[in-house]
C-alpha cells in the first residue's frame, strides 16, 4: 500500500470514527466548561491528537476520555493562574451518595461495565442513557434509523438488566 | 417493552448517571460536527475538494439514517458526476442546437480534402460536352469533335468529358451549343450550364465565314470557355 493509499484510509476511517464519538465528546467537554466555544475548541484539539494516534490506540472510547481529562486540565490551567483540582472538575458523583445509594450505584456501574456489546452499542448507551438523546438524534448520528436504534437499544438494556439479576436483583422495579 | 426502557431511564435519572445535554448544544454539537472534522483535516494536509463532496454525502446519509461506507460513497459520487455531466452536456447540447443546426462538434481535418457538395470523390471532368445542335448531324459532330479536341488540347486530358442530357451528374458544368445559318453566314453558338443551380454561366458565339474556318471558330470558342471554367 503506498503512502497516499494509506492516508486517504486513515482520515476515511477517522472520519467514521469523529462522527461517531464527536458529539459525545464535545457534551461532556461542554458539561465540564460551560462554555460552547470553549468546549469547541477543546474538543478540536482533542482530536487532533487522536487523528495522529488512534491507528494504534485499542480502546478508542477509553482513550478518548482519557485525554479529554487532560486537556480539560490544561484549559483550565492556562484560564487561570489558580491551581486547579482536576477531581473537583471531573467528581465523581457516587461519593455524594449515602445511605446505601452509593452500593447501588456502583453495581450499576459495573453491570454497564461488564456487558460485552460491540463499541456502536456502547455509543448508544452512552447517548441515549447518559446524554439523554432521542433515538433520532442517535440515529443520525450512528447512520441509523430510529426504529434501529430503539431495537439495538433495548437489547443493550436487557443484557444490562441481566447481568443485575446475576447481581442479585432480581426486579428493576426494586432500584426505583 | 417501552416499560423495560422508561424504568431504565427513571434508575439512570435517579442514580445521576443521566447528564442531560441542553437541546442547543445537542443541536451545535450535531451541526458542527462535519465543520470540525472539515478543519482538523485541513491541518492535517489530509484535507482535498472531492473528499469534502464525499463528507457531505456521508453525512447527509447519515442524517437519513443510512449507513454508508466511503467505497459506496465514492461509486455514489462517480455516479452523481457522471449524471451531472451527462446533463450538463445534454444541456449545452439543447442551447446551441437551435443556433446551430448541425452538429454540435465537428472534427476538421484541414489535410482532409473538402469534399465536393454534389459530385463523386473521384470525378475529375471539369465540364462535360454535350452534342452539338445543327442544320445536320454531321455539323453538328463536326463542332462537338472540334470543341472538344480544342479543349482537352488546352485544359489537359481527361478533363473534358461527352455527356448526353439525361445524365449530367458526374461534371460540375456542361457545354451546350449549336451551329446555326443564320443569312449568308453560320453561328456556333455555346452556352456553359452550372449543373448545380441549372443557370447558364456563360454565353458565346462565334462566325463562321466558310467551312474553312469552323476549327478556328471552335478553337476561339474553346479559349473562351476554358477561361472561363479554369
Amino acid at each position: 500500500m503506498t503512502q497516499k493509499t494509506r492516508n486517504k484510509t486513515k482520515r476515511e476511517e477517522f472520519s467514521q470514527l469523529y462522527s461517531q464519538y464527536y458529539p459525545l465528546v464535545f457534551n461532556t467537554v461542554y458539561s465540564k466548561t460551560g462554555n460552547r466555544d470553549d468546549a469547541y475548541d477543546i474538543s478540536q484539539e482533542i482530536f487532533i491528537i487522536y487523528y495522529e494516534k488512534f491507528e494504534k490506540i485499542g480502546d478508542n472510547r477509553k482513550w478518548l476520555f482519557g485525554v479529554l481529562r487532560n486537556v480539560v486540565l490544561r484549559h483550565y490551567s492556562q484560564k487561570s493562574n489558580t491551581t486547579v483540582d482536576i477531581d473537583s472538575i471531573f467528581e465523581d458523583v457516587s461519593l455524594t451518595f449515602v445511605n446505601g445509594f452509593r452500593d447501588t450505584r456502583i453495581i450499576i456501574e459495573e453491570a454497564i461495565e461488564n456487558i460485552e456489546i460491540s463499541e456502536e452499542d456502547r455509543t448508544i448507551l452512552e447517548y441515549i442513557a447518559y446524554n439523554n438523546y432521542s433515538y433520532t438524534h442517535v440515529g443520525s448520528i450512528l447512520g441509523m434509523t430510529k426504529r434501529q436504534v430503539g431495537y439495538r437499544y433495548l437489547a443493550i438494556v436487557k443484557k444490562i438488566l441481566e447481568v443485575l439479576r446475576e447481581k442479585g436483583i432480581q426486579n428493576i422495579e426494586d432500584l426505583l | 417493552m417501552n416499560s423495560i426502557i422508561e424504568n431504565f431511564q427513571k434508575i439512570m435519572r435517579k442514580y445521576k448517571f443521566l447528564d442531560e445535554t441542553p437541546a442547543d448544544i445537542r443541536d451545535f454539537s450535531l451541526a458542527s460536527s462535519r465543520k470540525g472534522l472539515t478543519n482538523i483535516l485541513k491541518i492535517s494536509g489530509d484535507y482535498s475538494f472531492i473528499f469534502g463532496r464525499m463528507l457531505f454525502i456521508y453525512y447527509t446519509a447519515k442524517k437519513l439514517g443510512i449507513k454508508a461506507s466511503f467505497l459506496q460513497i465514492k461509486i455514489t459520487l462517480a455516479i452523481i458526476s457522471i449524471f451531472i455531466t451527462l446533463s450538463a452536456i445534454i444541456g449545452i447540447y439543447l442551447f446551441v442546437k437551435p443556433f446551430n443546426n448541425s452538429s454540435p462538434v465537428t472534427i476538421i481535418d484541414k489535410k482532409k480534402k473538402k469534399p465536393e457538395k454534389y459530385f463523386p470523390a473521384q470525378t475529375r471532368f471539369k465540364i462535360g460536352i454535350e452534342a452539338f445542335e445543327g442544320s445536320t448531324n454531321e455539323a453538328g459532330r463536326r463542332v462537338t469533335t472540334a470543341v472538344s479536341n480544342s479543349l482537352t488540347k488546352i485544359l489537359g486530358p481527361g478533363s473534358v468529358t461527352l455527356v448526353s442530357k439525361k445524365n449530367r451528374s458526374p461534371v460540375p458544368k456542361v457545354l451546350t451549343g449549336s451551329i446555326r445559318q443564320l443569312g449568308k453566314n453560320r453561328y456556333i453558338s455555346i452556352k456553359i450550364i452550372d449543373v448545380e443551380s441549372s443557370k447558364v454561366e456563360f454565353a458565346a458565339a462565334e462566325k463562321v465565314t466558310s467551312e474553312n474556318t469552323v476549327s478556328s471558330a471552335c478553337f476561339k470558342l474553346s479559349k473562351k470557355i476554358a477561361d472561363r471554367i479554369k
